[in-house]
Protein backbone atom coordinates (compact mmCIF):
# COMPACT_ATOMS: atom_id res chain seq x y z
CA UNK A 1 0.00 0.00 0.00
CA UNK A 2 1.49 3.00 -0.77
CA UNK A 3 1.13 6.70 1.02
CA UNK A 4 0.73 9.40 -0.95
CA UNK A 5 2.87 12.72 -0.05
CA UNK A 6 0.64 15.20 1.33
CA UNK A 7 0.99 18.92 0.73
CA UNK A 8 1.12 20.83 3.36
CA UNK A 9 0.93 25.01 3.74
CA UNK A 10 3.59 26.00 6.02
CA UNK A 11 0.71 28.48 7.78
CA UNK A 12 -2.60 27.76 7.11
CA UNK A 13 -4.78 31.48 5.62
CA UNK A 14 -1.69 32.44 3.48
CA UNK A 15 -2.88 32.07 0.22
CA UNK A 16 -5.45 30.53 -1.99
CA UNK A 17 -5.47 28.22 -5.24
CA UNK A 18 -6.69 30.20 -8.24
CA UNK A 19 -5.33 27.57 -11.21
CA UNK A 20 -4.01 24.43 -8.83
CA UNK A 21 -2.82 23.22 -11.80
CA UNK A 22 -0.38 25.74 -12.94
CA UNK A 23 0.10 25.99 -8.86
CA UNK A 24 -1.84 29.81 -9.23
CA UNK A 25 -2.61 31.36 -6.37
CA UNK A 26 -2.99 34.42 -4.61
CA UNK A 27 -2.10 35.75 -0.92
CA UNK A 28 -4.34 36.57 1.77
CA UNK A 29 -3.27 40.32 3.02
CA UNK A 30 -5.68 42.49 5.11
CA UNK A 31 -6.24 46.12 4.49
CA UNK A 32 -6.51 49.14 7.19
CA UNK A 33 -10.09 50.55 7.19
CA UNK A 34 -9.17 53.85 8.85
CA UNK A 35 -5.47 54.47 6.56
CA UNK A 36 -5.92 52.22 3.75
CA UNK A 37 -2.59 50.63 4.23
CA UNK A 38 -2.34 46.75 2.87
CA UNK A 39 -0.03 44.26 4.52
CA UNK A 40 1.04 40.32 4.40
CA UNK A 41 0.02 38.07 6.25
CA UNK A 42 -3.13 39.26 7.81
CA UNK A 43 -2.47 41.31 10.88
CA UNK A 44 -4.34 42.46 14.34
CA UNK A 45 -3.36 45.92 13.98
CA UNK A 46 -2.01 47.78 11.84
CA UNK A 47 1.40 48.13 11.57
CA UNK A 48 1.34 51.84 10.11
CA UNK A 49 -1.12 53.14 12.66
CA UNK A 50 -2.35 51.19 14.97
CA UNK A 51 -6.05 50.81 14.04
CA UNK A 52 -7.09 47.62 15.13
CA UNK A 53 -9.85 47.58 12.37
CA UNK A 54 -9.01 45.71 9.61
CA UNK A 55 -10.40 43.97 6.90
CA UNK A 56 -8.96 40.39 5.00
CA UNK A 57 -8.32 41.63 1.21
CA UNK A 58 -7.04 39.75 -1.43
CA UNK A 59 -3.64 41.19 -2.81
CA UNK A 60 -2.46 41.56 -6.46
CA UNK A 61 -0.89 38.47 -8.09
CA UNK A 62 2.03 39.97 -9.99
CA UNK A 63 4.46 42.27 -9.47
CA UNK A 64 8.88 43.18 -9.61
CA UNK A 65 11.59 41.80 -7.92
CA UNK A 66 12.86 44.48 -6.04
CA UNK A 67 15.94 42.50 -4.58
CA UNK A 68 16.85 39.06 -4.24
CA UNK A 69 20.34 36.54 -2.95
CA UNK A 70 20.90 32.74 -3.36
CA UNK A 71 21.65 31.62 -0.38
CA UNK A 72 24.19 29.41 -1.12
CA UNK A 73 24.77 28.29 2.86
CA UNK A 74 21.90 26.88 4.91
CA UNK A 75 20.54 29.03 7.69
CA UNK A 76 20.75 27.03 11.22
CA UNK A 77 17.73 24.30 10.97
CA UNK A 78 16.96 24.97 7.46
CA UNK A 79 14.80 21.49 6.86
CA UNK A 80 15.68 22.42 2.46
CA UNK A 81 18.11 21.75 -0.04
CA UNK A 82 20.43 24.71 -1.08
CA UNK A 83 20.96 26.50 -2.87
CA UNK A 84 17.78 28.49 -2.77
CA UNK A 85 16.50 32.08 -4.35
CA UNK A 86 14.86 34.36 -1.45
CA UNK A 87 14.00 38.20 -2.57
CA UNK A 88 11.83 41.04 -1.89
CA UNK A 89 9.06 41.04 -4.62
CA UNK A 90 6.70 44.51 -4.96
CA UNK A 91 3.17 43.57 -5.64
CA UNK A 92 1.14 45.71 -8.11
CA UNK A 93 -0.93 47.14 -5.15
CA UNK A 94 2.43 48.11 -3.06
CA UNK A 95 2.35 45.46 -0.84
CA UNK A 96 6.09 43.79 -0.45
CA UNK A 97 6.76 40.48 0.19
CA UNK A 98 9.42 38.64 1.37
CA UNK A 99 9.57 35.16 -0.16
CA UNK A 100 11.25 32.51 -2.22
CA UNK A 101 11.62 32.54 -5.88
CA UNK A 102 10.81 29.76 -7.85
CA UNK A 103 11.84 27.89 -11.19
CA UNK A 104 14.65 30.62 -11.62
CA UNK A 105 18.12 29.83 -12.79
CA UNK A 106 20.14 31.01 -9.89
CA UNK A 107 22.56 33.05 -12.81
CA UNK A 108 19.56 35.25 -14.28
CA UNK A 109 17.50 36.28 -11.48
CA UNK A 110 17.43 40.38 -11.62
CA UNK A 111 16.62 42.72 -10.42
CA UNK A 112 13.08 44.19 -11.77
CA UNK A 113 12.17 41.07 -13.26
CA UNK A 114 8.14 40.73 -13.34
CA UNK A 115 6.86 37.75 -10.83
CA UNK A 116 3.58 36.02 -10.79
CA UNK A 117 2.86 33.53 -7.07
CA UNK A 118 2.85 30.67 -7.14
CA UNK A 119 2.73 27.72 -4.72
CA UNK A 120 6.03 26.14 -4.31
CA UNK A 121 7.57 22.98 -1.93
CA UNK A 122 9.90 24.14 0.72
CA UNK A 123 10.88 21.22 1.83
CA UNK A 124 9.96 17.79 3.19
CA UNK A 125 8.79 17.20 6.50
CA UNK A 126 9.85 14.10 8.63
CA UNK A 127 6.73 11.98 7.06
CA UNK A 128 7.66 13.23 3.59
CA UNK A 129 4.63 15.20 3.34
CA UNK A 130 5.90 18.34 1.11
CA UNK A 131 5.43 21.47 2.88
CA UNK A 132 4.39 24.57 0.43
CA UNK A 133 4.35 28.06 0.72
CA UNK A 134 4.05 30.48 -1.60
CA UNK A 135 6.90 31.92 -3.55
CA UNK A 136 7.13 33.66 -7.16
CA UNK A 137 8.00 32.65 -10.42
CA UNK A 138 9.44 34.78 -13.39
CA UNK A 139 6.33 35.94 -16.25
CA UNK A 140 8.12 34.49 -19.24
CA UNK B 1 22.65 66.79 31.68
CA UNK B 2 25.94 66.17 33.45
CA UNK B 3 29.15 65.60 30.91
CA UNK B 4 30.66 62.27 30.93
CA UNK B 5 33.39 60.83 29.89
CA UNK B 6 35.24 57.54 29.05
CA UNK B 7 37.69 57.19 32.11
CA UNK B 8 39.42 53.88 30.81
CA UNK B 9 39.09 50.78 28.01
CA UNK B 10 40.00 47.73 28.00
CA UNK B 11 39.64 44.35 25.92
CA UNK B 12 40.09 40.22 25.34
CA UNK B 13 41.70 39.61 22.24
CA UNK B 14 39.03 38.11 19.96
CA UNK B 15 39.56 34.68 18.61
CA UNK B 16 37.83 31.27 19.54
CA UNK B 17 38.13 30.23 22.98
CA UNK B 18 36.61 26.86 23.33
CA UNK B 19 37.77 26.44 26.65
CA UNK B 20 36.96 30.15 28.07
CA UNK B 21 33.56 30.77 29.32
CA UNK B 22 31.95 34.31 28.96
CA UNK B 23 33.28 35.29 31.95
CA UNK B 24 36.43 34.25 31.65
CA UNK B 25 36.89 36.68 28.54
CA UNK B 26 35.02 39.48 30.24
CA UNK B 27 36.55 39.71 33.51
CA UNK B 28 40.10 40.01 31.40
CA UNK B 29 38.32 42.89 29.63
CA UNK B 30 36.77 44.82 33.04
CA UNK B 31 40.43 44.48 34.65
CA UNK B 32 42.10 46.27 31.71
CA UNK B 33 39.57 48.64 31.82
CA UNK B 34 39.66 49.29 35.41
CA UNK B 35 43.44 49.74 35.42
CA UNK B 36 43.08 51.66 32.42
CA UNK B 37 40.82 53.71 33.79
CA UNK B 38 42.45 53.66 37.45
CA UNK B 39 39.47 53.12 39.28
CA UNK B 40 39.02 50.57 42.28
CA UNK B 41 35.95 48.14 41.66
CA UNK B 42 34.78 48.98 44.98
CA UNK B 43 34.01 53.01 43.12
CA UNK B 44 32.16 51.50 40.62
CA UNK B 45 28.22 52.26 41.57
CA UNK B 46 26.80 50.59 38.08
CA UNK B 47 27.20 47.84 35.91
CA UNK B 48 25.63 46.85 32.18
CA UNK B 49 26.35 43.71 30.67
CA UNK B 50 26.00 43.50 27.15
CA UNK B 51 25.58 40.17 25.43
CA UNK B 52 23.07 38.18 22.90
CA UNK B 53 23.81 34.51 23.34
CA UNK B 54 24.49 34.00 27.04
CA UNK B 55 21.56 32.77 29.29
CA UNK B 56 20.14 34.70 31.67
CA UNK B 57 22.31 37.19 34.47
CA UNK B 58 25.70 36.82 32.46
CA UNK B 59 26.42 40.28 33.97
CA UNK B 60 26.41 39.11 37.82
CA UNK B 61 28.72 36.06 36.93
CA UNK B 62 31.00 38.28 35.62
CA UNK B 63 30.77 41.03 38.55
CA UNK B 64 31.03 38.05 40.99
CA UNK B 65 34.55 37.52 39.76
CA UNK B 66 35.52 40.96 40.60
CA UNK B 67 34.40 41.13 43.64
CA UNK B 68 30.40 41.10 45.42
CA UNK B 69 29.93 44.79 46.41
CA UNK B 70 26.06 44.71 45.73
CA UNK B 71 25.90 47.46 43.38
CA UNK B 72 22.94 47.12 40.55
CA UNK B 73 24.00 45.11 37.14
CA UNK B 74 21.61 44.83 34.23
CA UNK B 75 21.98 42.83 31.47
CA UNK B 76 21.06 44.45 28.09
CA UNK B 77 20.36 42.60 25.13
CA UNK B 78 19.69 44.34 21.27
CA UNK B 79 21.28 42.12 19.03
CA UNK B 80 24.11 43.49 17.46
CA UNK B 81 23.61 47.10 18.85
CA UNK B 82 23.89 45.31 22.62
CA UNK B 83 27.00 46.61 23.66
CA UNK B 84 25.96 50.19 22.01
CA UNK B 85 22.83 50.23 24.00
CA UNK B 86 24.35 49.52 26.97
CA UNK B 87 26.92 52.39 26.32
CA UNK B 88 23.84 53.92 25.81
CA UNK B 89 21.80 53.20 29.42
CA UNK B 90 25.18 54.34 31.36
CA UNK B 91 25.95 57.64 29.79
CA UNK B 92 22.18 58.45 30.31
CA UNK B 93 22.36 56.93 34.19
CA UNK B 94 25.87 59.10 34.85
CA UNK B 95 24.67 62.35 33.04
CA UNK B 96 21.59 62.39 34.53
CA UNK B 97 23.08 61.99 37.99
CA UNK B 98 22.45 58.79 38.97
CA UNK B 99 25.55 57.81 39.43
CA UNK B 100 29.17 58.81 38.71
CA UNK B 101 31.02 55.70 38.04
CA UNK B 102 29.43 53.01 35.50
CA UNK B 103 31.11 49.97 33.71
CA UNK B 104 29.94 48.85 30.89
CA UNK B 105 31.13 45.09 29.66
CA UNK B 106 30.62 43.63 26.48
CA UNK B 107 30.95 39.76 25.61
CA UNK B 108 30.08 36.96 23.56
CA UNK B 109 30.86 33.53 21.95
CA UNK B 110 29.75 32.92 18.57
CA UNK B 111 29.29 29.36 17.24
CA UNK B 112 30.44 28.41 13.47
CA UNK B 113 28.90 28.93 10.76
CA UNK B 114 26.59 31.74 9.08
CA UNK B 115 24.57 33.79 11.34
CA UNK B 116 20.99 33.39 11.46
CA UNK B 117 18.53 33.93 14.12
CA UNK B 118 17.02 36.86 13.10
CA UNK B 119 13.20 37.01 14.35
CA UNK B 120 11.35 34.99 16.53
CA UNK B 121 11.78 31.69 17.10
CA UNK B 122 7.81 30.32 15.55
CA UNK B 123 8.38 33.56 13.09
CA UNK B 124 6.96 33.27 9.49
CA UNK B 125 10.88 34.44 7.86
CA UNK B 126 12.26 31.93 10.53
CA UNK B 127 10.22 28.96 8.80
CA UNK B 128 10.36 29.90 5.46
CA UNK B 129 14.42 30.01 5.88
CA UNK B 130 15.01 33.93 5.19
CA UNK B 131 16.49 35.04 8.23
CA UNK B 132 20.40 34.68 7.22
CA UNK B 133 22.02 37.66 8.10
CA UNK B 134 24.51 37.32 4.89
CA UNK B 135 21.47 37.03 3.34
CA UNK B 136 19.43 40.05 4.21
CA UNK B 137 22.95 41.96 3.59
CA UNK B 138 22.95 40.18 -0.06
CA UNK B 139 19.85 42.06 -0.70
CA UNK B 140 20.97 45.21 0.51
CA UNK B 141 23.76 44.73 -1.77
CA UNK B 142 21.84 43.44 -5.27
CA UNK B 143 19.47 46.76 -4.50
CA UNK B 144 22.83 48.86 -4.10
CA UNK B 145 24.28 47.71 -7.17
CA UNK B 146 20.83 48.10 -9.31
CA UNK B 147 20.61 51.87 -8.61
CA UNK B 148 23.85 53.03 -8.34
CA UNK B 149 25.81 50.76 -10.12
CA UNK B 150 28.28 50.01 -7.40
CA UNK B 151 30.42 46.91 -7.63
CA UNK B 152 31.52 44.01 -6.80
CA UNK B 153 35.04 44.89 -6.45
CA UNK B 154 33.97 47.62 -4.48
CA UNK B 155 32.20 45.22 -2.04
CA UNK B 156 35.71 43.53 -1.84
CA UNK B 157 37.53 46.66 -1.38
CA UNK B 158 35.89 47.41 2.37
CA UNK B 159 37.40 43.64 3.05
CA UNK B 160 40.58 44.68 2.02
CA UNK B 161 41.00 47.73 3.92
CA UNK B 162 39.72 46.50 7.25
CA UNK B 163 41.51 43.36 7.28
CA UNK B 164 44.61 45.13 6.47
CA UNK B 165 43.51 47.60 9.71
CA UNK B 166 43.47 44.90 11.59
CA UNK B 167 46.55 43.91 11.24
CA UNK B 168 47.97 46.47 13.30
CA UNK B 169 45.38 45.77 15.55
CA UNK B 170 47.01 43.21 18.64
CA UNK B 171 42.79 42.73 19.57
CA UNK B 172 42.28 41.45 16.56
CA UNK B 173 41.05 38.00 15.65
CA UNK B 174 42.41 38.26 12.33
CA UNK B 175 45.48 39.48 11.15
CA UNK B 176 46.09 38.64 7.55
CA UNK B 177 46.08 40.68 3.96
CA UNK B 178 43.69 39.64 1.54
CA UNK B 179 43.65 40.76 -2.60
CA UNK B 180 40.55 42.17 -4.06
CA UNK B 181 40.42 38.83 -6.27
CA UNK B 182 41.09 36.80 -3.19
CA UNK B 183 38.16 38.19 -1.83
CA UNK B 184 36.18 37.77 -4.73
CA UNK B 185 37.07 34.16 -5.20
CA UNK B 186 36.48 33.03 -1.55
CA UNK B 187 33.81 30.86 -0.93
CA UNK B 188 30.41 32.55 -1.92
CA UNK B 189 27.77 32.52 0.68
CA UNK B 190 24.65 34.45 -0.40
CA UNK B 191 25.47 35.89 -4.23
CA UNK B 192 27.42 38.49 -4.28
CA UNK B 193 28.75 37.95 -0.32
CA UNK B 194 31.28 35.58 -0.41
CA UNK B 195 33.05 34.40 2.71
CA UNK B 196 35.91 36.87 2.67
CA UNK B 197 33.00 39.77 2.75
CA UNK B 198 31.49 38.34 5.71
CA UNK B 199 32.43 39.22 9.53
CA UNK B 200 34.07 35.90 11.53
CA UNK B 201 32.47 34.16 13.97
CA UNK B 202 34.67 35.56 17.36
CA UNK B 203 34.86 35.26 20.99
CA UNK B 204 35.93 38.14 22.57
CA UNK B 205 34.93 40.67 25.42
CA UNK B 206 35.06 44.28 25.97
CA UNK B 207 34.91 47.22 28.69
CA UNK B 208 34.54 50.81 29.26
CA UNK B 209 34.15 52.72 32.51
CA UNK B 210 32.49 56.01 32.04
CA UNK B 211 32.52 58.22 34.48
CA UNK B 212 31.12 61.68 35.84
CA UNK B 213 33.54 64.31 34.44
CA UNK B 214 33.56 66.45 37.81
CA UNK B 215 34.98 62.75 39.40
CA UNK B 216 37.40 61.73 36.88
CA UNK B 217 40.26 64.08 38.24
CA UNK B 218 40.35 61.76 41.42
CA UNK B 219 41.24 59.02 39.26
CA UNK B 220 43.61 59.55 35.96
CA UNK B 221 44.31 62.74 33.95
CA UNK B 222 44.67 61.45 30.78
CA UNK B 223 43.62 62.46 27.60
CA UNK B 224 39.21 63.47 28.34
CA UNK B 225 37.29 62.11 25.74
CA UNK B 226 33.77 62.92 25.80
CA UNK B 227 30.11 61.56 24.85
CA UNK B 228 29.01 63.83 23.10
CA UNK B 229 26.14 62.34 21.72
CA UNK B 230 23.78 59.39 21.25
CA UNK B 231 21.28 57.99 19.06
CA UNK B 232 19.21 54.88 19.26
CA UNK B 233 16.57 54.08 17.13
CA UNK B 234 14.21 50.97 15.51
CA UNK B 235 12.72 50.61 12.35
CA UNK B 236 9.89 52.97 11.32
CA UNK B 237 6.80 52.18 9.25
CA UNK B 238 7.62 53.11 5.62
CA UNK B 239 9.96 55.85 6.57
CA UNK B 240 11.81 57.39 3.62
CA UNK B 241 15.01 57.28 5.89
CA UNK B 242 17.48 54.37 7.19
CA UNK B 243 17.72 53.65 10.51
CA UNK B 244 21.63 54.68 10.46
CA UNK B 245 20.20 58.42 8.58
CA UNK B 246 18.21 58.27 11.77
CA UNK B 247 20.33 57.35 14.48
CA UNK B 248 23.25 59.08 13.17
CA UNK B 249 21.03 62.58 13.11
CA UNK B 250 19.71 62.14 16.80
CA UNK B 251 23.64 62.01 17.58
CA UNK B 252 24.80 64.97 15.50
CA UNK B 253 22.23 67.46 16.55
CA UNK B 254 23.05 66.05 20.66
CA UNK B 255 26.65 66.76 19.86
CA UNK B 256 26.09 69.63 17.76
CA UNK B 257 28.07 68.43 15.47
CA UNK B 258 27.78 67.17 11.61
CA UNK B 259 29.57 64.16 9.28
CA UNK B 260 32.17 66.97 8.49
CA UNK B 261 33.66 66.98 11.95
CA UNK B 262 33.74 63.42 12.73
CA UNK B 263 37.45 62.61 12.59
CA UNK B 264 37.32 58.59 12.90
CA UNK B 265 34.45 56.36 12.60
CA UNK B 266 33.66 52.78 13.81
CA UNK B 267 30.84 51.28 11.12
CA UNK B 268 29.35 47.76 11.51
CA UNK B 269 31.34 46.30 8.84
CA UNK B 270 29.52 42.90 9.75
CA UNK B 271 29.39 42.04 5.92
CA UNK B 272 30.93 44.71 3.13
CA UNK B 273 28.12 46.34 1.59
CA UNK B 274 27.05 47.30 5.03
CA UNK B 275 29.89 49.73 5.42
CA UNK B 276 29.30 51.11 1.73
CA UNK B 277 25.59 51.92 2.72
CA UNK B 278 26.37 53.33 5.97
CA UNK B 279 29.35 55.33 4.55
CA UNK B 280 26.20 57.60 2.80
CA UNK B 281 23.43 57.08 5.99
CA UNK B 282 26.14 58.86 8.30
CA UNK B 283 26.56 61.58 5.99
CA UNK B 284 29.88 60.70 5.19
CA UNK B 285 29.12 61.01 1.26
CA UNK B 286 25.76 61.42 -0.72
CA UNK B 287 23.38 58.75 -0.99
CA UNK B 288 24.72 56.16 -3.92
CA UNK B 289 28.66 57.59 -3.58
CA UNK B 290 29.21 54.99 -1.13
CA UNK B 291 31.57 53.25 -4.02
CA UNK B 292 33.11 55.86 -4.90
CA UNK B 293 34.41 56.54 -1.41
CA UNK B 294 36.03 53.43 -0.94
CA UNK B 295 37.42 53.69 -4.32
CA UNK B 296 39.00 56.93 -3.90
CA UNK B 297 40.58 55.64 -0.55
CA UNK B 298 39.09 58.88 1.92
CA UNK B 299 38.34 56.01 4.71
CA UNK B 300 41.46 54.54 4.83
CA UNK B 301 43.59 55.09 8.11
CA UNK B 302 45.05 57.86 6.57
CA UNK B 303 42.34 59.16 4.06
CA UNK B 304 40.50 62.29 5.26
CA UNK B 305 37.46 60.23 7.04
CA UNK B 306 39.19 56.92 8.04
CA UNK B 307 36.34 54.12 8.90
CA UNK B 308 37.32 51.31 11.13
CA UNK B 309 40.50 51.45 11.75
CA UNK B 310 40.65 48.65 14.27
CA UNK B 311 39.78 46.19 11.34
CA UNK B 312 36.33 46.41 11.71
CA UNK B 313 33.93 43.53 12.25
CA UNK B 314 35.48 42.33 9.46
CA UNK B 315 38.98 41.90 11.20
CA UNK B 316 38.71 42.19 14.47
CA UNK B 317 35.82 39.88 14.76
CA UNK B 318 31.88 40.45 16.23
CA UNK B 319 31.17 38.93 19.11
CA UNK B 320 27.83 40.33 19.09
CA UNK B 321 27.92 41.81 22.80
CA UNK B 322 30.86 42.80 22.41
CA UNK B 323 31.10 44.69 19.13
CA UNK B 324 29.40 48.34 20.62
CA UNK B 325 31.49 48.22 23.74
CA UNK B 326 35.01 47.42 21.33
CA UNK B 327 34.03 50.19 19.19
CA UNK B 328 34.31 52.65 21.72
CA UNK B 329 37.57 50.97 22.95
CA UNK B 330 39.29 51.91 19.34
CA UNK B 331 37.63 55.60 19.41
CA UNK B 332 39.25 56.03 22.80
CA UNK B 333 42.43 54.59 22.01
CA UNK B 334 42.12 57.01 18.81
CA UNK B 335 41.31 59.91 20.04
CA UNK B 336 44.12 59.87 23.18
CA UNK B 337 46.67 59.10 20.41
CA UNK B 338 47.30 55.63 21.74
CA UNK B 339 46.40 53.62 18.46
CA UNK B 340 50.34 52.68 17.53
CA UNK B 341 50.45 51.86 14.29
CA UNK B 342 46.96 52.06 12.96
CA UNK B 343 46.53 55.95 14.43
CA UNK B 344 44.56 58.06 12.78
CA UNK B 345 46.77 61.59 12.36
CA UNK B 346 45.47 63.58 15.50
CA UNK B 347 41.78 63.22 15.79
CA UNK B 348 39.29 65.29 17.67
CA UNK B 349 36.24 63.38 17.52
CA UNK B 350 35.29 59.75 16.82
CA UNK B 351 31.71 57.88 15.93
CA UNK B 352 30.39 54.59 16.51
CA UNK B 353 27.60 52.75 14.58
CA UNK B 354 26.56 49.53 15.46
CA UNK B 355 22.90 48.40 13.90
CA UNK B 356 21.48 44.74 13.60
CA UNK B 357 18.48 42.44 13.65
CA UNK B 358 15.16 43.93 14.54
CA UNK B 359 15.76 47.18 12.89
CA UNK B 360 17.68 48.39 15.62
CA UNK B 361 20.63 51.24 15.34
CA UNK B 362 22.86 53.00 17.62
CA UNK B 363 25.45 55.76 16.95
CA UNK B 364 27.21 57.38 19.44
CA UNK B 365 29.66 60.67 18.84
CA UNK B 366 32.99 60.91 20.86
CA UNK B 367 35.39 63.93 21.56
CA UNK B 368 38.57 65.37 23.15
Amino acid sequence: MSVEKKRIPIRPGLFEYIDPDNQYIKLIGCQCIKCGEKHFPTKNICPACSSTQLKVTDLSQTGVIKTYTVIRQPAPGWAGSVPYIIGVVVLDDGVEVGTHLTGIDPDLVRVGAQVRSVAGRLFEDQDGNEIIAHMYRIIQ
Amino acid sequence: MHQVVVAGVGMHKCGRYPDKTYSDLAEVAALNALEDANVPWEDVEVAYASRVRAGSTIGQSICRRLGLTGIPIINIENACASGSTAIREAFFAIGHGLYDIAIVIGVEKMDRGVIGGVGEEGSLDRDLGMNLMPALYAMKANAHMYKYGTTKEQLAKVSVKNHKNGCFNPYSHYAKVFTVEEVLTSKMICDPITLLQCCPTSDGAAAVVLCAENVIGKYNSKTKVFVAGSGLVTEKYNSELDITTRASQAAYEMAGLGPKDIGLAEVHDAFTIGEIIHYECLGFCAPGEGGRLIDEGRTEINGDIPVSPSGGLLSRGHPLGMTGVAQVCEVVWQLRNEAGDRQVRDPKTGLTHTQGAGGVCSVHIFTK
